[in-house]
């Protein structure tokens, strides 16, 4: 397992005349995850500010730390069938590890951007 | 102290599960159709709240000495630490906003207390459902004033209700007269408060809304320290300290079954 040291990738913090929002790194597996959706919303689950940490180790082990935004989620299961459906996808990818955590608290400012306007558009007051 | 901090973790997981089930049931037939809503919201939450907690008893168990298969599975299990007044369906609305306003914050302030806790797990939930659970609390609160507004039969009604799990709420904190030292949950770190620091802190919580709405229960706050005290003692004559949980009195002779 990889050390909470190396998972702990939070993003940045963006600040703009609407609000706190999170901007998250760009390599191949938070890419890949930005093409799985929450099913409730349609909305990537990077830019809803689920996935907590992503690290593909030499390996070949890609480990996921997320969150989400209630500890009653329905869709947890399939959420996490498809983030190992979309991973195992990924060149070098030999399995998949996905660990829930509850820290740090799912926030509306883990939102990207985008997700923000995204929930904004389905009337989803942010 | 394993088997203090299994029972903690096991008492607390049961309550969620039975209060969101109890609160399940009014999803489709609380008084309006936004409380079905919220009765269903926070159904999710507490049954949330008991999957991320049952989990944590299979890595304790084995430690308290108790046997896997028969205590931990929900399916299996030969005992569940839940409240009497959680283990049968609430007979009206009333018992629900009484649940919803006393119970609820109660199980609540074992959070609030374990916010530093030594016990790592407990701790990083605690934060989540701290957030989760404000709304339940103003929700509880306003439903009890709604109530009491009313006044005749029901106001009648939401005191008799709320009267009906008082005792067993106070009693759930566990025994009076522990100090840091000798209760194993606050002397080990676990909780920042021993039971009787729980009792006065949910008082203190919940004692202002019921005075607020004028719902005569036995606590009044004290005129010279700002305390809330209650002025009727506790039964613990019929505490169950083995499950926490009031033994219910027997209709004929009113003494303990």
């Amino acid at each position: 397992m990889a050390t909470a040291e190396a998972m702990e990738i939070t993003g940045v913090r963006v600040y703009d005349p609407q609000g706190v929002t999170t901007e998250y790194p760009h390599d191949v597996l938070w890419d890949a995850l930005r093409e799985v959706e929450d099913p409730e919303l349609c909305i990537s689950i990077v830019d809803m500010g689920l996935i907590v940490a992503a690290k593909l180790g030499d390996d070949g082990v890609a480990r996921i730390r997320l969150t989400y935004t209630a500890m009653g989620c329905p869709a947890t299961e399939m959420i996490e069938g498809d983030i190992h459906a979309r991973l195992m996808r990924v060149e070098g990818v030999r399995t998949v590890e996905v660990e829930v955590v509850w820290e740090p608290v799912w926030t509306k400012q883990r939102l990207t951007a985008e997700g923000r306007d995204a929930l904004l558009v389905s009337g989803v007051a942010v | 102290m394993s088997k203090a901090l299994f029972d903690l973790m096991a008492r607390l997981a049961d309550n969620k599960y039975y209060l969101g089930r109890r609160y399940a049931e009014w999803c489709s037939s609380a008084p309006t159709l936004e409380a079905s809503v919220a009765a269903a919201a926070m159904a999710q939450d507490e049954l949330g709240h008991a999957r991320a907690l049952y989990p944590l008893l299979r890595t304790l168990a084995p430690k308290a000495g108790v046997a896997l298969d028969a205590e931990i599975e929900p399916e299996t299990r030969t005992q569940f630490f839940t409240m009497m007044a959680l283990s049968e369906p609430f007979v009206g609305w009333p018992d629900f906003v009484a649940a919803n306003l006393l119970i609820d914050s109660a199980l609540t302030q074992i959070f609030v207390a374990a916010q530093t806790s030594s016990y790592e797990p407990l701790e990083g939930r605690s934060r989540k459902v701290l957030q989760e659970e404000r709304a339940h609390n103003v929700y509880g609160a306003g439903w009890a004033k709604r109530l009491a507004r009313e006044g005749g039969a029901i106001k009648a009604a939401i005191e008799a209700a709320l009267r009906r799990i008082w005792d067993e709420t106070l009693c759930w904190f566990g025994p009076e007269g522990l100090d840091t030292q000798s209760d194993p949950l606050a002397s080990t770190g676990t909780l920042d408060a021993t039971p009787d620091e729980l009792r006065a802190r949910w008082l203190a919580e919940v004692g202002p809304t019921l005075v607020a709405a004028g719902l005569a229960l036995p606590l009044r706050q004290n005129a010279t320290t700002g305390a809330w005290e209650l002025t009727e003692s506790l039964p613990w004559d019929r505490w169950d300290a083995d499950r926490y949980r009031l033994r219910a009195l027997t209709p004929t002779t009113g003494s303990a079954s």
